[in-house]
């Protein structure tokens, strides 16, 4: 095998009977076998993290805790400083605050820094979700509508622990380069992160980089760097611990060369993650697996269907998770678990010991 | 936190015998002092009580080369009984004096690699040998302190074990004068571990001493030039030299055996630093020690052969390998302690002095330089090709200077830049700080801005008169237009005498030409004989900017309206004074580079606004940034990225003139209106012509269009613009290419006040009657020297008859003389007008400041930094040699590596009294009998050693600021004699005349020991440039290395006669030729002498 030839193919994808007709997003993941739930409750941390976790948790459910309201305002006095609404503290999660300790590797200070910057630019970037709140222009479904047109982004079934599919179609780019792809990416990937259900908290990235010849699909070119590699600092920072697996297929092969030099330095953690040139029906059941995939979901992008359905159902379970969060009190630190479950008794309260 | 600075025992480089070869006026006067030390032995030391085996050594010094060591002794028998001899630095800066005593461990050469871990004796000494118990810490840095290989080839290698040491300071040695009677009784002191105590500290953040013994030491003092001093006063001199040199001294304190355990030494002083700078990383210190060592280990090899002659003991060249180790180990030692490596004033200069290549500067407003490019690499390769070694003085300075610097806490990368920057840069080229460090760090040298002149019209020129026909007729003017070396040739209109041109032109405008002006030159063209020249003005260009500057609008055109001079003969004069019409606008640099931006973005992006996207893809145009960038400069105009925001184009335009980052625009080399790639090329950087070495003002110029025609400055010198193209032909043929010192028989000469370049002439046979002579070989030529030398001695007889005088109006008709500034009117001989002498006051010495180094002689000035130089640009003999030139007088100072030369070429119209260039003190001349042959540029650029055969005086001259230099006087074709008028151990004040030379043209020649004396930039730049520049006495040429350099104002030309004088000066005029018939004045001398002497004409050997 030469050095930059890829894997063999997998075995062309065999006409199906057995197809089942989809074209709108799945909430539920189906039933695992043996299983009660989809996911499984928190996991066990030790001590002196339960104890790194209150420290944290108290910081931001701090009555007095201000925050300005923009990204620029570090170091400007006369920024205008908020407190934490409570869609911002339903977004403070135990879950959250913990991703956020994990993701800084149990680093006390940063992840108050890091959430803290991430709350700041939600805020910013309009993805407070409040109703009340003065939206920022740009990031809403309707304006990012559009850039969906041919569906290069989705999010379509689930893996085999039940994490949402998030689907990056780059053949299908129907747009120029512009701010309102960023703001596109950011909100499909809000939505797959919504999509989560319970008891899990993080998404699987499928990216196909093969090029679909259909009409408003104007390139498969990659985004230019400069746009990547923002998009990827947005995912790293504000997005932490979100990622379980990223497969790529499809790789055109100059990105593979890339790939395959880059392969030895990568950080481990990061290469497992990565998945490069394996078929995705490895790692996914089929029935839940587009069928152009080899998958049995007979799935084809219909805008004006799916895009509403998608972002009503999105709306909804957010809806749904908040009313569920007001219900328990509303206080920063309540579980996910409990906002997505159908449970009348909150399991995780607040002052829940996770090391026990 | 404070940086560790440099103690007063970390020290300077170089050695007592290096200096007094270099610097033989360091101090005539002074008595060289030499401490001598006689070690005794050790007691209580653990190490060599508890193995058998020890090679103790003990070595004194007072800095890292002034060194002494004792022999090594065997089998841990720790009594020397030695006496180490030890000069005194004659420029101290310190009084401290440490003794060190290290234990020589061989270790195979195969093992040494794995065993570089030595454990560190400890009050309960362990076994010194490998051992990897230790923590790592005292591991590596042990190991980087002790692991030198003493031959590198051998088997062997040595590991210096550092034992203890004392430090004692010189001054309290022998204050009250104890022992200058004979030997002092031996005291026993403590012998201390001052590595231990400073990692103690670092690690510890506390003091600790770590004592490991005792020594036993006597100290004397003997001073040499007993006879005129007594030892007490050439102490108390060495005191004063001290406290004078030391900004801060330090005091530290003896410590006798039976005193308190009190330890007080100079790194005391630092010790409240040192607390401070607890954090500091020390194996990132280490590391950097390591590479550090192998640099400089590189270096001791290089020195091997000086070290050799320097080193009175008759040495194996082992031992003398462990000598050099030793002082590789005490450096680095000292190091270790003081961390001494950081020259403040140095590094951020070298840095910078390098990124300049490097895109960073050329935008830059933050790119930080020496005052110009040409300066900072004549400086380095001044100090590349003289100095080798780091001279002591000037290391302390820079370490003094080093006592401000503010260090953050993580500094260990910082650090480790600094110190490879050093080790990289210094140690391989060794570059003498003086030089470096008298350059005064200034904004990058950029322009200051562009002038656009337009050429409008003219009105009311002359009508010309045919010479055969004399009919009238109107001519075809064109404009030449010179601004320093720029030269921009207009069109030419025809048959009009109020020709409008409407043709712009654009130059870079510098500081150094400020002063400079603009020359306007109205020319015929004729279309089958020579160009005429119809009439000419001469613009200061201060008088234009203030103009300009007193209008309410300084930025828009401004109209000028120049009365022109008119030189041409034979013209109907006009009733009314010809005038020029132009428009000149000047844009300061700021302005274009805002300007540049507003195009450049406006050329890349036509977007107006601009989200956080947009900005993301222009930048990713432009060069390499990362989304933080952009986010900064939303951050900047309080803009929201995030949330969509958008910047304008002018926010951005704005951004990006004050952006610093100016490292990542990679992308912005290409001129957005030309699209041509401006980066510098080593095709541009050679090109002579071209001054726009900066995009922004490329860009300025090259935008400037407006519709009309913008002319290039495409010719050398105005005379050449002047030409016809028949002439550059022949002259193409003949002598090649005419450029800017290109190796041809065109002598190009810069006047330094107006900047214009002038071409000298010389007729064309004298030009081919030199190409015979000093190209040709064999018996030819050798009857042509005799001919030579018979005819300047001839002539110089003749020119002393009474005879002569009628001679003497032809000459001042012939080089146009003005003798207005002659003393005296009146002369019996040709040769008493030729030393002509001037009124007193009209050559005033520019700068009184004894610091700087004036003219000594009306001449043609070229300077070179080395004669390595000299020979490579000026001076075309292999032959030629410092040695050959004074004849070896006094050669041990002036090497061919490290002399400074500068030579001074009188041409036969100039005043020819030279003068002395600093107050000196003179010695005796000596006068070299040889040829006579031609000093002019085109026999100096020929195979001919001219200055080495010619006839001379070498007059040695002391001087206090700049050393002995030699200022040697060369006579050329003609010139019988060389008169002096003073003599020998006279006392001579800088502008005082020295002597005068006898007909002809002749030569001064300055030769100056290398550090003593930097040449002006402009001189400097011109002679690397081959271009002559003309000077008079007491105009500056250069300036000591503490001192700044003379700047120059400008000496404002009247009117368009003075020009004309100016150039006359250089050049003998057309006009003049033309009218004495075509025939120089001296060819019918000439002429007829030869007729008598030899009978046979020869029209080879005429003037000069």
């Amino acid at each position: 095998m030469g050095l930059f030839s890829r894997k063999k193919d997998a075995p062309a994808a065999k006409k199906r009977d057995d197809l089942i007709p989809c074209d709108r997003m799945v909430l539920d993941p189906p039933q695992q076998k043996g299983k009660h739930g989809y996911g499984h409750g928190l996991s066990r941390i030790s001590p002196e993290q339960q104890q790194m976790y209150t420290r944290v948790r108290n910081h931001f459910a701090d009555e007095a805790l201000v925050l300005p309201q923009d990204t620029n305002a570090s170091g400007n006095d006369s920024a205008e400083l908020t407190p934490l609404s409570s869609w911002e503290r339903f977004w403070v999660s135990r879950e959250c605050i913990l991703r956020y300790l994990r993701a800084s590797n149990w680093h006390e200070e940063e992840a108050v820094k890091n959430l803290s910057e991430t709350l700041v630019w939600r805020r910013e970037t309009g993805l407070t979700h409040d109703p009340n709140a003065s939206t920022a222009p740009g990031l809403s479904a309707e304006s990012v509508a559009v850039e969906n047109e041919t569906g290069k982004e989705l999010v379509l079934g689930f893996d085999r622990d039940s994490r949402p599919l998030f689907y990056m179609k780059n053949g299908r780019q129907n747009t120029e380069p512009s701010f309102r792809q960023v703001q596109h990416m950011i909100y499909m990937t809000e939505a797959a992160v919504t999509a989560c259900p319970q008891g899990i908290d993080q998404i699987t990235v499928l990216v196909d980089f093969k090029l679909y010849k259909e009409p408003g699909i104007i390139s498969d070119k990659a985004p230019p760097i400069a746009i990547a590699r923002a998009c990827l600092n947005v995912l790293q920072n504000h997005y932490p611990e979100r990622l379980a697996k990223c497969i790529l297929i499809n790789i055109p092969w100059y990105l593979w060369a890339f790939v395959k030099m880059m392969y030895p330095f990568l950080d481990p953690a990061t290469r497992e993650k990565a998945v490069f040139d394996e078929p995705f029906e490895k790692y996914i059941d089929p029935d839940q697996l587009d069928a152009q995939y080899n998958g049995k979901l007979d799935f084809h992008y219909k805008h004006d269907v799916y895009w509403p359905d998608m972002v009503a159902k999105c709306d909804a379970s957010r809806e749904r998770q908040y009313e569920r969060f007001s219900q328990f009190g509303g206080a920063v630190g309540l579980s996910e678990f409990d906002f997505k479950g159908t449970h009348d008794e909150l399991k995780y309260p607040i002052d829940y010991d996770m090391s026990k | 936190m404070v940086w560790l600075f440099c103690g007063p025992s970390s020290s300077p480089m170089g050695s007592m015998a290096r200096e007094r070869d270099r610097r033989p006026s360091a101090g005539p006067g002074r008595p060289q002092l030499t401490l001598r030390c006689h070690v005794g032995g050790t007691r209580g030391v653990p190490l060599f009580e508890a193995f058998r085996n020890c090679r103790p050594v003990c070595v004194v010094t007072t800095n890292l080369y002034f060194t002494g060591h004792t022999r090594a002794l065997q089998g841990s028998n720790s009594q020397w009984d030695q006496l180490v001899s030890l000069k005194l630095p004659r420029n101290p800066v310190s009084d401290q004096v440490r003794v060190i005593v290290y234990d020589i461990v061989e270790v195979p050469a195969v093992t040494a690699a794995a065993t570089v871990a030595l454990d560190r004796l400890s009050p309960s000494p362990s076994p010194h040998q490998s051992s990897s118990s230790v923590s790592v810490s005292t591991t590596v840095s042990t190991a980087a302190a002790a692991s030198f290989s003493s031959s590198p080839s051998g088997h062997h290698r040595h590991k210096y074990l550092y034992v203890g040491e004392v430090q004692l300071n010189v001054a309290q040695l022998f204050d009250e004068g104890k022992c200058f009677d004979g030997p002092w009784q031996p005291q026993w002191y403590t012998l201390y571990d001052r590595k231990r105590e400073l990692e103690w500290r670092l690690a510890r953040d506390q003091r600790r001493e770590f004592p490991m013994g005792e020594l036993q030491l006597s100290f004397t003092l003997v001073a040499s030039m007993a006879r005129q001093f007594t030892l007490q006063e050439a102490f108390a001199l060495w005191l004063e030299t001290l406290a004078s040199r030391t900004t801060e001294k330090q005091l530290g304190k003896l410590v006798p055996l039976d005193g308190s355990t009190e330890v007080g030494d100079s790194t005391g002083d630092n010790d409240a630093a040192s607390t401070a700078a607890a954090p500091f990383d020390l194996k990132s210190l280490v590391t950097a020690l390591d590479e550090y060592d192998v640099v400089s280990e590189a270096q001791l090899d290089d020195d091997d052969d000086d070290e050799d002659d320097e080193d009175d003991d008759a040495l194996t060249s082992e031992q003398l390998n462990d000598i050099q180790v030793l002082l590789q180990e005490v450096r680095d030692e000292d190091d270790d302690e003081d961390q001494s490596f950081s020259s403040a004033n140095s590094s951020p200069e070298l840095l910078t002095a390098r990124s300049r290549t490097s895109s960073l500067g050329e935008l830059g407003s933050d790119g930080y330089s020496r005052d110009s490019d040409v300066s900072s690499s004549e400086a380095l390769s001044m100090a590349d090709s003289a100095n080798r070694y780091n001279d002591e003085d000037d290391e302390l300075h820079s370490s003094d200077t080093s006592r401000s610097l503010q260090f953050k806490p993580d500094g260990g990368k910082l650090l480790n830049l600094r110190r490879r920057t050093r080790s990289n840069y210094l140690k391989r080229y060794n570059i003498d700080h003086k030089s470096l460090t008298s350059f005064k760090v200034s904004k990058r040298q950029h322009s200051l801005g562009v002038v656009f002149i337009e050429l409008q019209s003219i009105r009311n020129l002359p009508i010309l008169k045919n010479k055969i026909s004399r009919r009238k007729y109107d001519m075809d003017p064109f404009i030449i237009t010179t601004f320093g070396r720029r030269v921009f040739k207009s069109s030419f209109k025809k048959h009009t005498l109020n020709p409008i041109y409407n043709e712009c032109l654009a130059f870079e405008l510098f500081e150094k030409e400020s002063h400079f002006s603009l020359h306007f030159k109205i020319m015929d063209k004729d279309s089958f004989s020579f160009n005429d020249e119809i009439a000419l003005h001469d613009l200061p260009w201060e008088q234009i900017s203030a103009v300009l500057s007193s209008q309410s609008d300084t930025l828009d055109w401004q109209q000028f309206e120049i009365p022109l001079t008119l030189t041409a003969k034979k013209v109907t004069p006009n009733t009314q004074q010809p005038v020029l019409n132009i428009k000149v606008k000047f844009t300061p640099y700021n302005l274009l580079k805002r300007n540049f931006w507003k195009h450049a973005v406006a050329v890349n992006s036509p977007k107006t606004h601009y989200d956080f996207v947009d900005l993301l893809l222009f930048l990713d145009k432009l060069g390499c940034f990362t989304d933080y960038d952009a986010l900064e400069f939303f951050q900047r105009f309080d803009k929201h990225a995030w949330a969509g925001e958008f910047i304008t184009q002018n926010e951005l335009t704005r951004g990006l003139e004050t952006w610093t980052k100016l490292a990542e625009f990679k992308n912005i080399w290409r001129c957005p209106s030309c699209l041509k790639a401006k980066k510098k090329s080593n095709n541009s950087r050679k090109s002579k012509l071209t001054r726009e070495n900066d995009l922004i003002t490329h860009f300025a110029i090259c935008c400037f269009q407006q519709g009309d025609k913008v002319l290039k400055p495409s010719y050398v010198s105005s005379a050449m613009a002047s030409k016809r193209w028949f002439s550059k032909v022949w002259i193409k043929l003949t002598y090649g290419k005419y450029a800017l010192g290109s190796n041809n028989a065109n002598i190009l000469v810069q006047d330094r006040d107006t900047g214009i370049i002038i071409e000298e002439k010389i007729s064309a046979h004298v030009k081919l009657g030199m190409r015979i002579i000093y190209n040709g070989k064999g018996k030819e030529s050798r009857k042509f020297r005799n001919l030579l030398k018979t005819l300047s001695v001839r002539q110089g007889k003749k020119f002393d008859d009474p005879s002569s005088v009628k001679q003497i109006d032809s000459f001042i008709k012939f080089h146009s003389l003005d003798l207005s500034q002659c003393l005296d009117t009146k002369f019996n001989t040709f040769n008493e007008f030729f030393y002509r002498k001037l009124k007193p006051g009209s050559r005033p010495v520019e700068n009184a400041d004894p610091q700087v180094m004036v003219s000594p002689a009306d001449s043609r000035c070229t300077v070179f930094s080395s004669i390595e130089k000299t020979k490579r640009l000026w001076i075309k003999s292999s032959k030629f040699s410092i040695e050959k030139l004074a004849q070896n007088y006094r050669m041990d100072q002036f090497k061919d590596k490290c002399t400074s030369i500068a030579i001074f070429r009188l041409a036969p119209q100039d005043y020819h009294r030279f003068h002395c260039p600093c107050d000196a003190v003179m010695g005796e001349p000596r006068f070299i009998e040889g040829e006579y042959y031609t000093v002019n540029p085109m026999a100096i650029r020929s195979e001919l050693d001219v200055f080495g055969e010619n006839v001379r005086v070498v007059i040695p001259m002391q001087s206090a600021e700049f050393g002995e230099f030699l200022l040697i006087a060369v006579g050329a074709m003609m010139v019988g004699s060389v008169i002096l008028t003073r003599k020998f151990g006279d006392k001579v004040q800088k502008g005082e005349e020295l002597g005068y030379f006898k007909f002809g043209g002749s030569t001064i020649i300055l030769v100056l020991a290398q550090p003593s004396v930097l040449f002006d930039s402009d001189l400097v730049n011109n002679s690397i440039e081959q271009i002559e520049t003309l000077v008079k006495v007491g105009m500056s040429i250069g300036h000591t290395p503490g001192s700044k350099e003379c700047k120059r104002t400008h000496r404002s030309v009247a009117n368009a006669n003075e020009l004309d004088r100016i150039k006359r000066t250089i050049s003998v005029g057309a006009c003049s030729i033309r009218e004495l018939g075509g025939v120089t004045w001296q060819y019918d001398t000439l002429k007829s002498l030869i007729k008598d002497d030899l009978g046979t004409p020869g029209d080879v050997s005429t003037k000069r």
